[in-house]
């Protein structure tokens, strides 16, 4: 079954994918892989995932995200997760879900500028190059 | 307690469902007057006992109705159904943390927190049923 | 036909005067004050209870009007007492910028689960109003810091932290600090500073911010 593919931008050394639909299951496993290969193919320093469009963050999808953070963490990529929305802030804090291993920003602006600070900082660490 | 003539009720057999049976449940509640805060933590619930049908069960269904308290307050009830193994220990599953060998949990505990009242019925070789209710303050 | 005697028809006076009178008290025991005693034609030995029982309806009736008149300002009263509380919700929970992406948030009084929540949504409202980055919490006006309130305090702070804003606690008291302790509350990871001024340097720190004192003009 054709899955509508989310579009992944690329703004300077990073990538930029924003949620606007309710994702099933399969369609964010395949998100999830396309983004790892866009990861691997383009050797982005950084990942903004923005769910500014997003209503509802369920623990399947928290775990989904905090799989795409460690995953890309492991191709030497900072993941950002931007837009959350304040209603899903707190059912995610009242579900007990924590999303881990991921840096958060209140919008796209903050989230690059927080992702050139911590890209900044690994280079200056001497961390892979 | 008197359920109003507002009844929705989703079949529950993929994940495509998951999505329905949430956006059903957060339409109900924002009709009902719930404000965004409560339709999130409906509609997560939702999601959450949906994907343990999925999870866990052949098939399943998801009915929500409106509902009226003994003194006149207005809420919203969900009742998820399934014809699954059943739960052998719930003592087990309501424990946060929980997860089975592949890593899932049944997000029972956090379904639990996000609703005012949770009740969960089930029988080895017959099935499940959760039923959540959040009202209107 | 048998003729009435003297008795038989005082009997039936009686009973008549009486039913009338009791339909009167029937009605008047089920709230409905229309139907009146009807004054005797003629002087009989009813006519002194009669007279009593319409004086009683009609103290009656004024009491009546007396106690919804006074149910009236009542209700007058408790809506302006919500009105009071509803401000004082609203002043309850302000949130102030001091600083560009900074928020205060100072707290006062006793923290129930429903003002909990309302404290949850008004900051991550002021962190996405304000685009703010660091949030000062102070609770030095809050009298009981119990297990309770700082859970509630602990999801409003991993909230924000959602939103990508920092909180800073302030105002814990030695006392409360105690309490907490051995209440057992995991405040791990849980910024806190002494007062507001040193939640506000801890704001600076984080934003890389410094204050200088101006250089003077020779």
């Amino acid at each position: 079954m054709e899955v509508a593919r989310i579009p992944i931008l690329q703004i300077e050394n990073y990538l930029v994918a924003s949620i606007q639909t309710a994702l099933h299951d399969k369609a964010a496993i395949q998100f999830r892989d396309d983004l790892l290969e866009r990861i691997y193919a383009t050797k982005a320093r950084g990942l903004i995932l923005d769910l500014t469009a997003v209503d509802v963050v369920d623990s399947f999808l928290a775990r989904l995200t905090g799989d795409i953070a460690e995953m890309a963490g492991l191709m030497g990529t900072t993941v950002v997760i931007t837009g959350l929305q304040p209603e899903v802030a707190i059912t995610l804090v009242e579900l007990g879900v924590e999303l881990r291993g991921v840096t958060t920003a209140l919008n796209l602006e903050k989230g690059i500028a927080a992702l050139r600070k911590m890209v900044e900082k690994e280079s200056s660490n001497g961390t892979t190059g | 307690m008197a359920p109003l003539a507002e009844e929705r009720c989703i079949p529950v057999k993929t994940d495509l469902d998951i999505v329905s049976a949430r956006v059903e449940g957060r339409n109900m509640a924002k009709e009902l007057g719930f404000g965004t805060i409560d339709q999130a933590r409906i509609a997560t619930a939702i999601s959450e006992l949906a994907r343990n049908v999925i999870l866990y069960a052949p098939e399943g269904k998801v009915t929500v109705r409106a509902i009226v308290s003994d003194d006149g307050g207005r809420g919203i009830e969900v009742i998820c159904e399934d014809n699954g193994p059943g739960i052998a220990n719930i003592e087990l599953v309501m424990q946060d943390g929980y997860s089975t060998s592949s890593g899932l949990g049944m997000g029972l505990p956090g379904t639990k927190r996000l609703m005012d009242e949770f009740e969960i019925e089930t029988k080895l070789g017959v099935g499940t049923r959760v039923a959540v209710r959040r009202w209107l303050k | 036909m048998a003729k009435k005697t003297d008795l038989d028809q005082y009997k039936e006076f009686v009973k008549e005067r009486l039913k009338s009178l009791l339909d009167v008290v029937q009605s008047v025991s089920s709230g409905d004050f229309s139907v009146r005693v009807e004054p005797p034609e003629a002087e009989d030995e009813f006519t002194a209870l009669s007279i009593e029982l319409e004086r009683m309806i009609d103290d009656l009736i004024e009491a009546n009007s007396v106690s919804e008149e006074r149910m009236a300002k009542l209700q007058e009263v408790i809506e302006e007492k919500e009105r009071l509380f509803k401000t004082v919700r609203e002043l309850s929970s302000p949130v102030i910028q001091v600083w560009e992406n900074v928020l205060v948030m100072p707290l006062v009084g006793a923290i129930d689960s429903a003002r909990a929540m309302r404290i949850t949504e008004d900051l991550l409202t002021g962190i996405t109003k304000n685009q703010a980055e660091i949030v000062i919490i102070d609770i030095t006006g809050v009298p009981v810091v119990d297990t309770s309130v700082a859970n509630h305090l602990i999801r409003t702070i991993k909230a924000a932290a959602l939103l990508g804003a920092k909180c800073v606690v302030v105002g814990i008291s030695s006392e409360v600090a105690q309490s907490l302790i051995s209440l057992g509350v995991d405040l791990s990871g849980v910024v806190t500073r002494s007062n507001l001024q040193a939640g506000i340097r801890y704001a600076m720190e984080m934003m890389g911010l410094e204050v200088v004192p101006k250089k003077r003009e020779k």
